[in-house]
């Protein structure tokens, strides 16, 4: 395998490890809790811009370079600040975001925090330098490790995995916890689940943070990689591709997820690279996206719960009345 | 929302609007220092705005009554409309005439939408939060539709701004005057029809309580397929008059518009239209004049009125009736 075929391999495993989490991130909020995050773009790239800010060190203004929060750190700080900051930027647009009792309103709500924020983004050139974005930014270990680009994209790969094995683990643990229960039973009936003592906002909150959290990581390992964050590729519409794997890959499952990451991010875009291009620039990209809202359509009408559905969960082991079970089991895929 | 290709391109490109009349008057040359003049020209351009989100506004808060969906692809159909209006005036059929095409390619796009798609999606039993998901993915058919084959280029119609009119202060365009004339008869006649006809009580009815009118005899599909109709048709008005306004328009003006629409009215209560008509006026207003300090500032205005208005009343101003029909939805 020639060097050029292993780099591109691995940048779409890298790509691929990004993509799950972040598609886990949107799983556990939409799949799992209800929560419609429109505004999930957003926190992903706030996370990159982070990552990426943290460890190009102060602006100085040289190269038209020009931002905020400029520092060096060493490698996991960057990472851990950028899941954390997306926490609280989520912690603050939740406090009016979810609000509006309908989740749909809540959609439309983060719609348009999300918009506003890639228009400040782009008009503030002073704060993250408009619309040309930051570049540069170092790689982890990259100068220590004294390694070819290939060998550093397998190192960096390696890094990826490893923190996708850890997310896989702590979104498990969640959604198969008696607090993932509870998040289940708000995405049927949030009304029913408030009756019974649970304030649903303040669970909305902690999932609406966990999963801005989880959305930052992803930029940030993103960006790392790709050593460049500009606005113009983190826009609003990109959401919409995330949340077409979700769906397709199946809603609630976290291998559904990750189905839908390979599929959707992986191989549908991946595969339009090789087709020949046609018309005009920007027609075939037309095209594309047109084909992805077909391809929700269709699985929103055949299949909505999507490739891999949400397991069945039965209380049998621990309850075994017939009355109580079929009521346990009636869990329908939003 | 704004989906697509079109969204990676260099936006730099994209035409402030309203920026020919600000930039050409004389009355206020300085860019520096207050002047009183601009305030005045600010509420000129203040009334247009609200002129073209309260037609958009309230068609898009009509839709959702009857239909309890959150139309995404409303800004799309919008943009539609207003190509299509394009097509009819680049004939030469007169503006008016294109105002009138606009606004029945609206309706007609509107219908098309609720009857192909969104029925047939509620009737398979597909949930709230799932339709919020088919329209999004209709926005981004229908956007990426029009661009594939329109092209990204810009278009202006053919009238171009129409001579300046000085007026208490206000330099409006006559374009500018049939926006606002358009805006409000069609506020009055709606409020006609809402309040003194029997479509339009069965309309109020069905909003309220689609079961509950239903048992009382009303043909909730017909008044269903109405309301689709009149708001489509307030949504091919508000695509035209907002692509008169803006001096060009491309493929992505009015999911861009979507945005300043759903403020307005979720600040209104959604599917409520007087709410809508309020919070229209109140956004349109305040971003104009938070727009003679920075341009820029106009969405950011929509935004934190949008804001305040769900920190302090998170069902919007028109709270009491919202209540009651989120509960009826349920």
């Amino acid at each position: 395998m020639s060097l050029a075929y292993q780099y591109y391999l691995l940048t779409l495993l890298i790509f691929f490890g990004v993509n799950t989490i972040a598609c886990w991130s949107l799983n556990i909020q939409y799949g799992v809790g209800g929560v419609m995050n429109f505004a999930f773009i957003m926190f992903q790239s706030v996370g990159a811009y982070l990552a990426g800010v943290l460890t190009l060190g102060p602006s100085t203004g040289a190269s038209f370079q020009q931002y905020i929060l400029g520092a060096t750190l060493p490698f996991p700080l960057p990472w851990i600040l950028a899941a954390l900051a997306g926490g609280v930027l989520a912690w603050f647009v939740g406090l009016f975001a979810l609000r509006p009792g309908r989740r749909d309103f809540q959609a439309m709500v983060m719609l348009v925090v999300s918009i506003i924020a890639s228009t400040l983004v782009l008009t503030q050139g002073s704060w993250f330098n408009g619309q040309n974005g930051v570049a540069a930014i170092p790689k982890p270990f990259e100068s220590k490790l004294n390694l070819g680009e290939v060998q550093y994209g397998w190192f960096y790969a390696a890094l990826t995995a490893v923190t996708v094995l850890a997310v896989y683990w702590l979104v498990h643990r969640l959604t198969a916890s008696p607090w993932g229960r509870r998040l289940r039973a708000m995405r049927e009936n949030p009304d029913a689940l408030q009756s019974l003592g649970v304030n649903v906002r303040t669970e909305s909150m902690k999932l609406y943070v966990l999963g801005g959290a989880l959305a930052s990581l992803s930029g940030a390992i993103l960006v790392q990689f790709i050593g460049a964050w500009s606005p113009g590729s983190w826009a609003t519409g990109e959401t919409f591709l995330y949340f077409v794997a979700v769906i397709v890959g199946g809603v609630g499952n976290n291998f559904g997820a990750l189905l839908g990451a390979a599929l959707v991010l992986g191989v549908f875009e991946e595969s339009l690279r090789y087709l020949p291009s046609f018309g005009y620039a920007g027609v075939a990209e037309a095209v594309q996206f047109m084909l992805l809202g077909v391809l929700i359509l269709v699985f929103l009408w055949f299949r909505p719960q999507g490739l891999i559905p949400e397991r069945r969960r039965r209380l049998s082991r621990l309850r075994p009345e017939p009355a109580e079970l079929s009521q346990e089991s009636s869990a329908v895929a939003p | 929302m704004d989906t697509g290709p079109g969204l990676r391109q260099s936006r730099s490109s994209v035409p402030t609007p309203r920026a020919t009349p600000n930039a050409t008057n004389g009355h206020c040359d300085e860019r520096e220092g207050f002047c009183m003049n601009q305030f005045t020209l600010a509420i000129g351009f203040g009334l247009v705005t609200s002129a073209i989100l309260v037609l958009s506004a309230v068609g898009f808060t009509l839709q959702f009554g009857v239909s309890n969906i959150f139309n995404l692809a409303y800004g799309d159909a919008m943009t539609l409309s207003a190509f299509i209006a394009y097509l009819a005036d680049a004939a030469g059929a007169g503006i008016w005439v294109a105002i009138l095409v606009g606004a029945a390619t609206g309706a007609l796009v509107s219908v098309l939408i609720s009857r192909l798609i969104f029925t047939p999606f509620l009737r398979r039993g597909t949930s709230r939060f799932a339709m919020v998901m088919v329209s999004l993915a209709l926005a981004v058919i229908l956007q990426n539709a029009i661009q594939a084959i329109a092209g990204t280029r810009f278009r202006s119609y053919a009238e171009g701004q129409g001579k300046s009119l000085h007026l208490l202060g206000m330099i409006l365009t006559s374009y500018q005057l049939v926006i606002i004339a358009v805006a409000v008869a069609s506020m009055v006649g709606l409020h006609l029809l809402l309040q003194y006809t029997r479509i339009g009580k069965a309309l109020r009815a069905t909003a309220a309580d689609p079961e509950l009118a239903r048992s009382c005899g009303i043909a909730t599909d017909r008044v269903s397929a109405a309301a689709w109709a009149i708001s489509g048709a307030l949504c091919g008005l508000g695509g035209v008059t907002l692509a008169l306004n803006l001096a060009s328009f491309d493929f992505h003006f009015g999911s861009e518009f979507l945005l300043i629409v759903v403020a307005a009215a979720v600040f209104g209560s959604v599917g409520q239209p007087y709410g809508a008509m309020v919070g229209a006026v109140v956004i349109g207003m305040a971003s104009e004049l938070a727009a003679i300090w920075t341009p820029s500032l106009k969405q950011v205005v929509a935004f934190v009125i949008l804001v305040v208005i769900l920190l302090i009343r998170p069902g919007g101003l028109w709270r009491r009736a919202f209540v009651q029909m989120d509960v009826a939805a349920r």
